[in-house]
């Protein structure tokens, strides 16, 4: 809503120049066709007043002209032709000043239409009068120092206008009250009403071509100052005017005595006054308060708040701000934030704060500022410069924490980086061990096996046999070791491989698993029930090989058993996760040592009731393990054993 | 007297002389050259006589080849046959303790014609060694040898 009126105001007072500059130079052409064609009152505007003299219609042309030029982008040319029209407007306006005070001076007013200027008014001559002489010699030079401005913010421009501004508002009132030397001089050579109008009006023009500067912005500002000047003056002015008219036309129609009539005037005016101070005491109070309200979050906030100027001294900070720094506010205060920053920070922070100076968007900014005891702390920024106040307005966040933990994290990743290496390395380590110990270990063993065979066969008939009995061992047990270091490197495989995990038909694993082991040992009679549609998550190929192990050890273990059975079933845990069993009606083990079964090369049968390397159950716990799972096995002796896994 | 030769690249004494009695047992009376590593292989196959080999020899029938060979490895000695037009055409038999699967990957893929894992025990040796001479020696058709 405010907005909204504001640029509905916004657009309004860009208006007022151009169509000023336009009334005046339409008035005073409007006077010259009047004393051109004699019409009356097109120079006079009130019968029987004085007309507006031809070269002050002039004037006015010129000076609307000068108005319309500063209302445009300055160049050059357009510039220079408004100093020379402003120059014109103040030269003759003084020229004709100094004619008053002076003898023999050119009087310049008596140009035009001379013999029409002799025969006014009656008994008179249409001159320009002084007042208007001094308002021309005001508005040419607010027109020539339009675009100065103090280092201060003061613009002689603004008080030429405020003089032309009461000079013509004087004349005004005086044609309104029937006064005339308030529109006359010394002398009695009045001012035409047009002329005042138009000077009334011109005063506003210069005001309103420059409403970004000086007093018009305040005036058309949406800060409460800008509301109540707004408010207050067209309500005052305009009553004022009226009551000293009502007062005027009471006493001369006789209806009270000058003292009544002034003691009447001075009681409404105090009331009205009063009136208005109250009503604009209230509005401000209510915006101070709001005002007030809001600057409570300037104490309360965590974050760093602070307000610098132009040069980067501090004008406020927020408690949070010092209390962070470990400092007192008034250590702070005055002092250039510059001298708070890391030396480091230093000059990429003053490069900001320039671009944050003309107006760039506010980005995160980071930098570290020192507190009192030495430390550094880092903040994040966002600002923003108001031109309208001339100061930066910040808001900071103590970020070091955070910055602290992404250190922290850095490290912790570098390091497991460096540990991902250090594995990656030892992993080739075990590759490269794994390969020699494939290939180197299982030549010499060749060499016994083959030579300890040659000898056999060699030495037949030489040989007792007990020697030929423990050359048989020398070859079983070389053997033997063969088995052994392959399901070492199976082992170690499984754990080498790439993982995939997909949806695994468990039923048909075991199902053909099953087939094949009965395929080998066709005398066997085995019976076995497979549930249907067993699917799990997990690596097909890692699961064939547990599941072959546990199954073939099932096979193994139920060989003593007539009426041997084999279950492969699942069911749900607790948290929703599904456990697979493989059952056997077999030998079983002793649960006093459980613990043992799963570790490598452990044994809890005699090689030669179940012959083996030790090395199946180990692989199964590897490939669950793989699968973030657990394995864990239920047995009694010469019942069965339950082998239960979750991957 | 069998004019088809053997080559057989080994470097452990004991796997050359288990071989050699696996072939005996078998029958397989063809001359069989040792190289003791793949230096020597490739100077049999393409040195110019400066080596242990005469000037003249035959090119082999069959190569018997070990992979961990010292100076040259085993599969380095395989590209060098493949890449040579006199000899791309020679069976060549990758026989070694390994089963890593690289190693059969790469054997392979550089054009062995088989890969055959020493068994330990040598009955099981023999048995391997009879299939591979009555396959590569008596039943294959060789290439045809350039004049």
């Amino acid at each position: 809503m405010v907005h909204r009126f504001h640029g509905f105001l916004s657009a309004l007072s860009a208006r007022v120049s151009p169509v000023v500059s336009v009334l005046a130079i339409g008035a005073g052409v409007a006077a010259l066709v009047g004393w051109n064609w004699h019409v009356e009152v097109l120079r006079r505007g009130l019968a029987g007043a004085v007309s507006m003299n031809p070269v002050t219609a002039l004037l006015f042309i010129l000076a609307g002209i000068c108005l319309a030029l500063h209302g445009r982008p300055f160049s050059g040319a357009r510039g220079l032709w408004a100093q020379g029209l402003a120059l014109v407007v103040m030269g003759v306006g003084g020229w004709r000043l100094l004619a008053y005070g002076v003898e023999g001076m050119g009087r310049l007013d008596q140009w035009f239409f001379a013999d029409q200027l002799a025969g006014d008014l009656p008994g008179r001559v249409n001159e320009m009068s002084p007042n208007a002489a001094l308002g021309f010699v005001l508005l040419g030079l607010g027109l020539l120092v339009m675009n100065w401005t103090t280092r201060r913010g003061f613009r002689p421009t603004e008080v030429c206008a405020l003089l032309l501004n009461l000079l013509s508002f004087l004349a005004l009132l005086g044609y309104l009250y029937e006064v005339p030397w308030l529109y006359g001089v010394v002398t009695f050579i009045p001012m035409a009403l047009p002329t005042a109008a138009v000077f009334l009006l011109l005063s506003a023009g210069l005001l309103f071509a420059r409403r970004d500067r000086g007093w018009m912005r305040l005036i058309l500002s949406s800060s409460p100052g800008g509301v109540l000047v707004r408010q207050l003056f067209p309500l005052l002015v305009p009553a004022l005017v009226l009551l000293g008219w009502l007062r005027l036309a009471g006493e001369r129609r006789g209806l009270f005595v000058a003292e009544m009539g002034t003691t009447l005037y001075t009681i409404v005016a105090i009331l009205l006054v009063g009136g208005l101070i109250w009503w604009s005491a209230r509005t401000l109070h209510h915006t101070d308060k709001a005002r007030r309200q809001a600057e409570h979050f300037f104490t309360l906030s965590m974050d760093m708040l602070c307000i610098a100027d132009r040069e980067g001294k501090l004008r406020r900070i927020n408690p949070a701000f010092a209390e962070t720094l470990g400092l007192t506010m008034e250590e702070m205060l005055g002092r250039s934030f510059l001298e708070f920053i890391h030396p480091e920070d230093r000059e990429k922070t003053e490069r900001e704060a320039e671009q944050v100076i003309l107006g760039q968007p506010t980005r995160v900014f980071e930098n570290r500022y020192c507190c009192r005891d030495g430390t550094y702390r880092w903040f994040w920024w966002q600002a923003q410069f108001y031109e309208d106040d001339g100061l930066i307005f910040a808001t900071g966040r103590d970020v070091t924490e955070q910055k602290r933990a992404q250190r922290e994290f850095r490290l912790l990743n570098e390091a497991l980086h460096e540990r991902a290496t250090q594995l990656d390395a030892s992993n080739q380590e075990l590759e490269a061990f794994s390969y020699s110990v494939s290939h180197d270990l299982r030549a010499p063993l060749r060499g016994i096996s083959g030579f300890a065979q040659a000898l056999e066969e060699r030495a037949k008939g030489m040989l007792d046999e007990t020697s030929q009995s423990y050359l048989l061992r020398v070859r079983r047990a070389a053997d033997r070791m063969g088995y052994l270091i392959d399901d070492l490197l199976k082992l170690s495989r499984l754990t080498r491989t790439e993982m995939r995990l997909e949806a695994v038909d468990l039923t048909g694993q075991a199902l053909g698993i099953l087939t094949q082991l009965k395929q080998r040992d066709a005398e066997r009679q085995v019976e076995w029930r497979v549930q249907g549609g067993m699917t799990l998550q997990a690596d097909p190929a890692l699961m064939q090989v547990l599941m072959e192990n546990l199954l073939e050890n099932a096979w193994k273990f139920t060989s003593k058993n007539p009426q041997a059975q084999i279950v492969v079933e699942m069911s749900v845990g607790e948290s929703g996760e599904k456990i697979c069993h493989v059952r056997d009606n077999g030998v079983g083990f002793d649960m006093r040592y459980a613990s043992k079964l799963f570790g490598a090369f452990q044994r809890l049968h005699s090689m030669v009731e179940f012959p083996g390397t030790g090395i199946g159950l180990a692989t199964v716990q590897r490939v669950v393990r793989r699968h973030g799972g657990r394995v864990w096995a239920d047995s009694e002796m010469n019942v069965g054993t339950t082998f239960s896994f979750v991957v | 007297m069998n004019s088809k030769v053997i080559l057989l690249v080994e470097d452990n004494p004991d796997d050359e002389e288990l071989t050699l009695m696996a072939l005996q047992k078998n029958n397989i009376l063809n001359e069989v050259v040792v190289a003791r590593d793949g230096v020597e292989a490739l100077d049999y196959l393409f040195g110019e006589g400066a080596g242990s080999f005469p000037q003249r020899r035959l090119l082999p029938t069959l190569i018997l080849l070990d992979l961990k060979l010292p100076k040259v490895d085993g599969l380095e000695v395989l590209k060098r046959i493949r890449s040579d037009d006199r000899t791309r055409m020679l069976p060549v038999v990758v026989l070694t303790s390994s089963r890593e699967e690289r190693d059969l990957l790469e054997s392979y893929s550089l054009g062995c014609n088989s890969y055959v894992r020493k068994p330990v025990d040598f009955a099981q040796f023999v048995e391997a060694t009879r299939q591979l001479g009555l396959y590569w020696l008596l039943l294959n058709e060789g290439p045809p040898v350039k004049p």
